[in-house]
This record gives structure tokens, sequence and C-alpha cells, in this order.
């Protein structure tokens, strides 16, 4: 285990590369300027000029590839234009509310997702199967926003229970914390619980038709037993491989909730960091985003190991 | 029109007449492109005229969804904002299916050149779609071709990748085999062989592709990075009524009540669609 785990580390080395090269790129190939887009439409070309030489700018291609990826191994994300802190150490400060929704969410996710699909799975095209299929393509239609807006108006404005916006470090006491925290996390999983339901619900039915499950059956185990153990094991692969790729979705959410709700977080870092035009912070948010997503995907891949040791890299 | 056509035509509507979720999601679906279209005769107010003493009202008989907070028809603001959804989303898929079928089509047949597009496309998957969309708006402003160019890319490794795939598959099967045998120069045999195979799967994704691209753009609008303030878009509407949310809840609900239908409508259709054109995908989701 110990040398897959290795292997698997070194093999992220080159994808986080490629995902550096990619956005380095994407960026610098985006239409427009972003000296004269940070300075303004009133700036002079002295201005403009001076940003494009503060940010490099006016340096080639591959030396300003060169000399971001050297920073970047080195951990350095670049520094805010604005208040000249280090990307990285923004990134940090607003970690913890981030990590708390995204947990929060996802912990929603699997507990009211993947029950809900082994039982549509289960009444496969019956009126509960068909109610949650619905239900689920209206809630992967319904967009955060809206879907975050709907509970406040219910939950806070007129039944008052919740409240409107905001965010409670746990340092506050757990109950502050979870009382803010519940109609954020709400509104994250939903897209969420949608997909993964789907999912669940279609692995569950590969599964259920196989030899095993019965024979299972046949020698007389109990059906939570089939269902639990022989059935939902075999077909969480699919499960948790849609779970990372959904980790984009998840964080694209995260931004939208974080902005309906006023929470501080990395996603509010991002859409804030745009409209002050603080490009490098943008761009470092980004990659920190991006690695996100890879580092979530090897986590993944090393659990595909436990669930089935079939599995070998 | 030639007999064999119409008698196609015939086929296809028959099929959607039967399947209730696909009459359902076209019936919807050609409701809400028929009111956005006809946007300009259907609202009786101009989008962008200020009416001021008229603000913040909830509906009446002249203003169907009441007014925002300058005193702007929401009526004709919310069907305007769906006629930029639509014509956003018809371009971005059309453009992301094009170059998605061209790099998938390249990677799968060219042996050599497969490991490193799809190295590339991986790096472009790693990048959560919309943060990329947020910096490529911020960077080249909110104009048509940036936006569209901007929500495009998230798009294409995925059309990519299901383009490769099937031809991955087509390209070993032995009329492929027989025609490149018999000499038939490289471009034919993609064109007449291989990209057929690929249309159905194709036209599936490319109506998720539209509701993708119908929800990027209102995230970018509700965050206040959409297209400027005098165009009216569903999300900008929506951002610009969250200050008075707790007063005039209409302004966020009505843009994000015909938001969620219009994103409803095209999911159903394609799901519909995938069941019915795509049987290799719809065995994976479907019963």
């Amino acid at each position: 285990m110990f040398g897959i785990v290795i292997r698997r580390l070194l093999s992220a080395i080159p994808v986080v590369l490629i995902v550096a090269t990619v956005v380095f790129l994407l960026l610098r190939m985006a239409p427009g300027d972003p000296a004269r887009v940070i300075a303004g439409d009133m700036a002079s070309e002295e201005a403009v000029a001076e940003i494009r030489r503060d940010m490099g700018l006016d340096r080639s291609l591959p030396a300003q590839y060169l000399l971001s990826m050297t920073a970047l191994v080195k951990g350095d994300l670049g520094h805010s234009i604005i208040s000249k802190d280090p990307v990285t150490k923004m990134i940090g400060q607003r970690l913890g509310p981030t990590l708390s929704l995204a947990t929060a969410a996802l912990l929603l996710t699997v507990f009211i997702a993947v029950p809900l699909g082994v039982l549509s799975a289960w009444w496969h095209k019956r009126a509960i199967d068909r109610v949650i299929m619905a239900s689920a393509v209206l809630a992967f239609s319904i967009p955060a926003f809206v879907v975050g807006y709907l509970l406040i108006l219910v939950f806070s404005v007129q039944l008052n229970w919740l409240p409107v916006q905001g965010y409670a470090p746990l340092a506050d006491g757990l109950g502050r914390y979870l009382y803010h925290l519940v109609l954020p996390a709400i509104t994250l999983s939903l897209i969420f619980v949608a997909l993964i339901t789907r999912i669940t619900r279609a692995s569950m039915l590969d599964t259920l038709g196989e030899d095993f499950i019965r024979t299972a059956r046949a020698k007389g185990v109990p059906e939570r037993y089939v269902l639990g153990r022989h059935a939902l094991r075999n077909a969480a692969v699919p499960i948790v491989t849609i779970i990372g790729v959904a980790i984009t979705t998840l964080i694209s959410g995260v931004v939208v909730t974080e902005t309906i709700f006023n929470i501080p977080g990395v996603g509010r870092l991002i859409v804030d960091a745009v409209l002050a035009r603080d490009y490098p912070v943008v761009q470092g948010t980004i990659l920190f985003f991006s690695f996100i997503y890879v580092f979530v995907n090897l986590a993944i891949d090393l659990i595909y190991v436990w669930l089935d040791p079939r599995i070998r890299y | 029109m030639t007999p064999a056509r119409s008698s196609r035509v015939g086929t296809a509507v028959s099929a959607v007449a039967r399947d209730p979720v696909m009459l359902t999601a076209l019936i919807l679906l050609l409701l809400l492109i028929v009111v956005s279209v006809g946007a300009p005769w259907l609202a009786a107010h101009d989008p962008a005229s200020l009416t001021p003493r008229m603000r913040l009202k909830p509906s009446t008989a002249e203003y169907w969804l009441g007014t925002d907070s300058l005193g702007r028809d929401l009526f004709a603001r919310v069907l305007y904002g769906g006629r930029l959804s639509i014509t956003l989303a018809l371009l971005v898929s059309a453009i992301s299916v094009l170059l998605g079928m061209a790099i998938g089509l390249v990677a799968g047949y060219f042996r050599r050149l497969d490991a490193v597009i799809m190295r590339l496309m991986d790096g472009i998957m790693a990048i959560p779609g919309l943060l990329l969309a947020i910096a490529m708006v911020a960077l080249g402003g909110a104009n048509i071709v940036t936006m569209v160019t901007a929500i495009s890319i998230p798009e294409i490794p995925r059309i990519a990748r299901l383009v490769r795939s099937v031809v991955l598959s087509v390209r070993e099967e032995p009329y492929v085999e027989a025609s490149v045998g018999m000499g038939t120069p490289t471009w034919k045999v993609i064109v007449r062989h291989i990209l057929p195979s690929t249309i159905n799967p194709l036209v599936v994704q490319a109506t998720f592709v539209c509701a993708a691209a119908i929800l990027t753009e209102a995230v970018l609008g509700f965050l206040g990075l959409g297209f400027p303030p005098e165009i009216p878009s569903l999300g900008s509407i929506i951002a610009e009524g969250r200050p008075f949310f707790q007063r005039a809840p209409w302004i966020v609900l009505y843009p994000g009540l015909f938001l969620a239908l219009l994103i409803l409508a095209v999911n159903m259709f394609g799901d519909a669609l995938r069941d019915r054109l795509d049987v290799r995908q719809s065995r994976k989701t479907k019963g």
C-alpha cells in the first residue's frame, strides 16, 4: 500500500505541471490586455506600461512561463497587487469556511444521495423510483443561487429559524457554527445529491443484475445485507469516481454559495479579486483549486484500492 | 423533400409524440424559446426604460412580473435575459461541439498525437470551468467573444473525450479496416465511416452543453461579472435584486424560475434524447 501511495504521488507531479501550464496559457491567450484592464479605462499609457512591467507582462512569453513555474515549484502563487500579501497566505486565511462548507455539503450528499439511490434501484420502475428520479432531474436543474434565495426566504425571512447570511467559526461554539452552516450546506449539496442519487441508482441496477447477487439471495442472505454488503460495495467504484469528477462542480458551487451567504471563504476571495482586478490572486486561486481537484482524484485512486482489492496500479 | 426524408421526419414526430417526457420537455422548451425570441413583440415595455415612481412594485396588470429597483419592467427584462441565454447557449454548444469533435477525431484516429492531446484535455478538465470562465471574462472584458470562448473551453475536453472513445471503438470495425485496406484516403475514412457514429452521442452531449452554458452565463451575471448592466441577463437581474430581496423577492424569484425552467427543459430533453439515441450511455444511467 505504501508503495502505491508513493507511486501515485509521483505520478501527480506531471499532472500538476500540465495543469499549471494550461492555466498559464489560457490566461495569457485570453483576449484583452490584463494590464489595461487592471489600470482601468481612464489610465494613461505610462500607467499601463508600469503595471505591465510590475507584473512581468513586458517579458517574452517563455520568460514569463519559466518565471511563474520556478515560483510555483517553490510553493509561491504570487502576490496580491492590492494588499501585497502572498496569495498562499490569503488562501490560508480563508480556507476554514470553505473547507467547512465543502465537507458539510459532501457529508449531506453521501448520507442523502446514496440511500436514495439504493432505494430507487431497489424499487426500480415503481412509483418511489419515478418520484426520486423526477426530483433528481428537477434538483439538478435549479441553479444554486435560486435554491439559496428560496431557502433564505422560507427559513430565514418567513420562519425566522436560521440566519439570513454570514458565517461563524468553530471557535464560536459548535452550535453557532452549525446554525450558520445549515442553509449554505443544503444549497451547495442539492445539485450533488441529484447527481450522486442518479449515479448510485444506475450503478446499483448494474450490480443487482449480477450472478453473485442472485446467489446471495438464493442462499438466504437477508436483503439488507444483499443491498448493503454485496451490491453497494461493488457499486461504489463508479459512485466514488463521479464524486471525484464532480469536485469541479463542488468548487464552482462553493464560489456561488459563498457569495449568496456572504461567507468569507476562498470562493469569495476569487470573486472579490476579480472585481478588484487583482489578477495574481485570481490566477493563484484558480491554480489552488485545480491542485485540489488533482489531489482529491489522487486520493480517490487510493480509495479504489481499498474498495476493490482487484484494482492495482 | 424526398419521400424517404419525409417518412423519417414522420417517424421522429411519432416517436416524440409517444414519449411523454420528451413531449413535455419539447413543449416547455419551445414555449420558452418562443417567448424569449418574441420578447420585442410580447413585452409591452422597453427592458431598459426607467420609471422611478414605479420602482419595486409587485405584479400588476401593466407590469406582469412587477418592477425592479429602478422601476424597469421585470417581464421584459426576464424575456430579454432568456433571449441572451438561449443565443449564448447555441453559440457555445456549436463552437464546443465543433472544436471538441475535431480534437476527438484527431486524438482517436492518430495514435501518435493521442497522448499529448489527451493530457492537455485532462489539464483543462482539472480546472474548475466556472473559475476559468471568471478569470477569462475578467481579463478579456464581458463581450460576446470572450464570453463564448470562456464558457466553451471547459466543455471542449468532455466532447473530445466522448468523440475519441467512439472513434477508438469504431476504427477497429471490419468496415473501417476494409475501407482503409482498399486505400481510401484518411479524410474520407474519417468523414464517411467514423464521423456518422459520433453524431448521436454528440447531439445528446450538445443539449447538456446548452444547459451548462445557460447556467454558467447566469452565474457569471449573478457574480457581477457578466455583460454590462444595460444588457439584461437572467443572472444579473437576480444580482441586482439581491439588496432588495426581503422587500421585493420577486426580482430574484421570477428570473430564477425562468432560468430553472429553461435548464430543466433542456436537461429533460437531453435525457429523453439520450434514452432514444445513445444506447451505450443510456445503459449506464437507466435500467
